[in-house]
């Protein structure tokens, strides 16, 4: 178990890891649709009203695009050995624990809530009254998103530390770079695009 | 059978061969000869080597033969290089 969850690149041929990805990211992104999720930027979630088939897999396809072309130039400064296939899966693999945040959207629940609470906030900021069950809701989302976020981080330097081999504090600092670029690449794209 | 050890269990230092002898008539050669620089390796990365030689020198089947990733083989070849390079 402790090699799936953490050690996956260690252990595993880049054929079943790519294949583990594009299935995995495939069946997140119709849960994606199902749930209303849009993955609008590499480290982004959001709960909509209406979605369209197309566009969780089109979201997901550019977040994994930009993070993979990023932490691949990176990589190759630190390791000229390093190649995208490793980089590619790593992008891929990371990703698919943090795609079950979608369900805290299930019955739309936390799109609704959102939506209630900017309404008021925007329109009638003194009528802004949460009940518990929602701020216990919210605090519950907020937890599990920050756990999804920082496993998801976990497995892509994981990822990126075993195609490059990288030691030391530079890697690290590309490494932070490169997520910095390509959420802001990722976002831009989605904005233009999808 | 006994490791052979190559750091000086004192001060760290890189030991040295001072006398070898023969099993068979019991000639013994002494004086000061250097360790080769695969033998100052690690018992691990020795046996990494020789599996690596054994294999064709193919990472790919070192990497089936392990049940560890490609990259993983290669950084452990890489890692290998580096200390052999240090020496």
């Amino acid at each position: 178990m402790k090699k799936i969850l953490f050690q996956a690149f260690n252990f595993y041929s880049e054929k079943r890891l790519l294949t583990i990805g594009l299935l995995g990211t495939i069946a997140a992104s119709l849960l994606g649709f199902v749930l209303h999720a849009r993955f609008d930027g590499v480290l982004d979630v959001h709960f909509v009203k209406s979605i369209k088939l197309y566009e969780p897999l089109l979201d997901n396809l550019i977040n994994i695009f930009s993070i993979t072309l990023f932490i691949f130039i990176a990589g190759k400064i630190v390791n000229s050995k390093t190649r995208l296939i490793d980089i590619l899966n790593a992008s891929l693999i990371a990703r698919l624990p943090y795609y079950l945040i979608s369900l805290a959207n299930i019955n739309g629940y936390m799109a609704d809530l959102s939506e209630r609470m900017l309404g008021l906030a925007t329109q009638q900021p003194e009528a802004l009254q949460i009940n518990p069950l929602d701020i216990t809701a919210i605090l519950i989302f907020a937890f599990a998103f920050l756990l999804l976020l920082i496993y998801y981080m976990y497995l892509l330097y994981k990822g990126y530390q075993v195609a490059t081999n990288a030691k030391g504090a530079l890697p690290i600092g590309l490494f932070v770079i490169a997520v910095i670029l390509a959420e802001v690449i990722s976002k831009l794209i989605i904005y233009f695009i999808a | 059978m006994a490791q052979l050890p190559v750091k000086c269990p004192s001060c760290q230092h890189t030991l040295e061969v001072s006398e070898l002898s023969c099993g068979n008539c019991e000639t013994k050669i002494s004086g000061i000869y250097g360790l080769p620089a695969l033998m100052q390796l690690s018992v691990e990365d020795q046996e990494f080597i020789l599996a690596f030689v054994l294999s064709g020198g193919s990472l790919k089947k070192m990497a089936t033969q392990l049940g560890k990733s490609y990259p993983t083989v290669r950084n452990m070849l890489d890692d290998i290089i580096e200390q052999l390079n240090a020496k």
